[in-house]
């Protein structure tokens, strides 16, 4: 993580100042990869400081539109192709 | 439902027609093949089991490709690759990761190598940038910033991404995969996974940015813009 990390501490409001940990741990808390042991203490220094909160509510919201912006629409004959070209490969087999 | 004699490992669903079952499994190439379904039966349960995901496949192949008649062609041939190995596929077990990952395999059969160039990399400093930080100094809420980001926008973003890195976040964030099963799909180690996903969603932060600024959302003297 870069040096965003470390400026950001002055503006935690929580006075257990572990904003630096949160955020390095923020990434893989929100794809669902910390530990169960380490989420209790991302959770409640996420509840306590509104500047990690609101960057991971941010980070969340970007994710979601990332992902809906996504979507494609299939080639209406696609499936009807994948099909045949299962009937062919059984008539072959 | 499980039906078929004492010793066969694999599961059929309900819709599958009753069978006499023919033997147990027997193990060939350290496989155990499915000898207690017909031909008809297997691509029965293919077609209930796979074909559901072949949207998605699509979508996945248009990040890879870039190019919706060359995502077909990677879709129809993953597909079918799948059928010839659906006697392998262990019933149970993670069917997407196991399509994704044959998918992975025949892109880079059929298009990575006509078109091989160096891994591209990302440039050092992206490490440093924080579109929240940028979004916040803009005139309109940070909220506002991202709900104005266009369809068109996302998939250019993500198309401008060095191939290893757009497969890796496209993969968490769209397809919603964890690293490991990432690191299965893209033959790679999850630190390596993890290392993708970091560098290439600052990558595809910074040039949602971009446009944020091309379009006047947020300030082109924001820190770190340059």
């Amino acid at each position: 993580m870069g040096a965003d990390v470390t400026d950001l501490a002055g503006q935690c409001s929580d006075e257990s100042g572990n904003c630096q940990q949160a955020l390095e741990e923020l990434e893989r808390y929100l794809d669902g990869e910390l530990p169960e042991s380490d989420l209790s203490t991302i959770r409640s220094h996420l509840s306590a400081c509104y500047p990690c909160a609101d960057r991971a509510s941010f980070e969340e919201q970007l994710r979601a539109i990332i992902r809906e912006r996504c979507a494609e629409r299939t080639p209406p004959d696609l499936h009807d192709a994948i099909r045949r070209r299962l009937d062919t490969m059984a008539s072959t087999s | 439902m499980t039906t078929g004699a004492p010793g066969n490992v694999a599961d059929t669903t309900d819709d599958v027609p009753e069978q006499v079952p023919v033997e147990p499994a027997r193990e060939v190439d350290g496989t155990l093949l499915r000898t207690e379904m017909t031909d008809a039966e297997r691509r029965l349960l293919f077609e209930e089991q796979v074909l559901p995901e072949v949207d998605r496949l699509f979508g996945a192949a248009m990040r890879y490709t870039r190019d919706p008649t060359e995502a077909q062609d990677v879709v129809q041939e993953a597909v079918a690759k799948a059928f010839s190995s659906f006697h392998q596929f262990q019933q149970g077990t993670n069917l997407r990761a196991w399509l994704y990952r044959i998918l992975h395999t025949t892109y880079i059969s059929m298009y990575r190598k006509k078109q091989r160039r160096p891994q591209e990399a990302l440039q050092e400093s992206i490490d440093d940038f924080s579109f929240y930080d940028e979004a916040r100094t803009g005139d309109s809420a940070e909220y506002e910033v991202l709900e104005q980001i266009t369809d068109e926008h996302v998939k250019a973003a993500l198309a401008e991404l060095p191939e290893a890195f757009r497969m890796a976040v496209y993969l968490a964030d769209v397809e919603g995969f964890a690293y490991k099963e990432i690191a299965e799909i893209m033959d790679t180690p999850i630190g390596t996974v993890m290392s993708r996903l970091h560098r290439g969603r600052k990558a595809l932060q910074k040039a949602l940015r971009e446009y944020a600024v091309g379009h006047g959302l947020i300030d082109d003297d924001a820190p770190g813009g340059q």
